[in-house]
């Protein structure tokens, strides 16, 4: 099989979609209220150092993916169980997302239908495309940032008269606490889920353009999510967005210009299914990837399906309501993603570090003994 | 509705192992399948669940239903 390659621009795309995901839609870093925004400055803050520390991972195995790393890092038995580890937290996400999408498909859209019928009818679209591979989820990734930036601008626009600043205050009013809860929140949701495109990025045609990727698109999707919870606060303030499960729907279900511009929420509902079907896809990707790999395969594509939909399955069944979904994202996911957005990618670049130095000392010891 | 998503199950299946033609490596095709089938368990097991007569306790009533209470 052919490796596949994709360029920066289109790895900061996807990245970029990645990090919208169903963040503009969900919101994140509510703990916080209305000092959200300076949660996710924060969490911006501490997401630069946990990216560099994927991208350092990488760059040591240039052309490699995680799996690939893990596997020479820990050896064949260890290395699999970190795989293993990898690919339940890249197949969760693709199902809690997936759900996120039912959700919001339920409430906004199609309260008599079944969640199932939309769940099922995405993942069966996203296992197609990761069927057809990264490079071309990577030229959807192009084609669709240019309609989700330009919805957005649009919308950020449109909002203005609606905008209040006096929402915005006062500033940490309730104290450092919940800012530093809201950060967490925020680092875990979308920042630190970044950890997922470890598992793609052997696919980026230049070696070692990992840093750049990482920190450009961090930079990027971090100030649009950032305005984003700057617009919601101003436009709901911060008990409606307390109150409601999509806020940037109900912002801007409040465009009304001249009585003419009205009903444009239907675009939040356009955001959310180009920028979630790039998540979904690399998650489903990520996942596929890795159990072909445990089990010793080259081709990933066979399995795509099968593992689709054990995704929408488990997406499915994961949650009995929107309220629980709501409180698992908000209270729970956070500590359930920080082994594996944090600990687990520290532990990965000790032992890589440390094996690099022992293989550089024995390289130095064989030529000693041979001069 | 679970025997509608058993015949769902096997249509895609039908579909997909169409692509297979040009398989290399044929030792996929028994993770392809168990993945398939623990996938279509979980659905139509779900699915029956799911229209069980009770919605109150849908895990006790699929127990008291399969040992025939």
């Amino acid at each position: 099989m052919n490796k596949e390659l994709i360029s920066d621009k289109q790895g900061i795309n996807l990245t970029v979609l990645f990090i919208f995901g169903s963040t503009l839609v969900i919101g994140t870093g509510g703990q916080a209220k209305n000092d959200m925004w300076i949660a996710i400055m924060l969490a911006l803050l501490i997401s630069v150092p946990i990216l560099m520390i994927y991208a350092r991972i990488l760059s040591r195995y240039p052309g490699k993916d995680l799996y690939d790393i893990l596997e020479e890092v820990f050896g064949k038995y260890l290395g699999r169980i970190f795989s293993l580890t990898f690919i339940w937290f890249s197949f969760h996400l693709g199902a809690l997302v997936l759900r996120n999408f039912g959700e919001f498909m339920n409430t906004v859209g199609l309260p008599e239908t079944p969640k199932i019928v939309p769940i099922i009818m995405f993942a069966l679209i996203c296992a197609l495309v990761v069927k057809s591979g990264i490079e071309t989820l990577a030229k959807c990734s192009s084609l669709f940032i240019v309609g989700v930036f330009s919805l957005l601008f649009l919308l950020a626009f449109l909002t203005i008269p609606d905008m209040k600043s006096e929402n915005l205050l006062p500033i940490m009013y309730n104290g450092f606490k919940p800012v530093l809860q809201g950060a967490f929140s925020a680092f875990s949701f979308p920042f630190g889920e970044l950890v997922v495109l470890m598992m793609v990025f052997d696919s980026l045609k230049t070696p070692n353009s990992n840093y750049k990727v990482y920190l450009i698109s961090l930079v990027i999707g971090g100030f649009i999510v950032l305005f984003i919870a700057i617009r919601n606060i101003m436009v709901l303030g911060p008990e409606t967005i307390g109150s409601v499960y999509f806020p940037s729907y109900t912002a801007i279900s409040r465009v009304n210009i001249g009585n003419f511009l009205q009903r444009l929420e239907i675009t939040v509902a356009l955001v959310f299914i180009l920028s979630g079907f790039i998540k979904i896809s690399i998650c489903l990707l990520a996942a596929t990837k890795g159990i072909a790999k445990l089990f010793g395969f080259k081709d990933y594509r066979i399995l795509v399906t099968p593992v689709g939909l054990l995704m929408v399955n488990l997406a499915y069944l994961i949650y009995d309501s929107i309220m629980e979904m709501s409180e698992w994202a908000q209270d729970i996911w956070p500590y359930y993603a920080f082994p594996f957005q944090v600990i687990l990618p520290l532990l990965i670049l000790i032992a890589v570090e440390v094996k690099a130095k022992l293989q550089k000392k024995a390289g130095q010891a064989k030529n000693e003994a041979q001069v | 509705m679970w025997l509608i998503m058993i015949i769902l199950y096997f249509f895609v299946s039908y579909i997909d192992t169409k692509s297979f033609t040009r398989l290399k490596e044929k030792g996929i095709l028994p993770l392809y399948i168990i993945l398939m089938v623990i996938s279509c368990a979980i659905g139509t097991a779900s699915a029956y669940v799911n229209n069980l007569p009770s919605p109150a306790d849908p895990i006790k009533n699929f127990i008291l239903s399969i040992i025939g209470s």
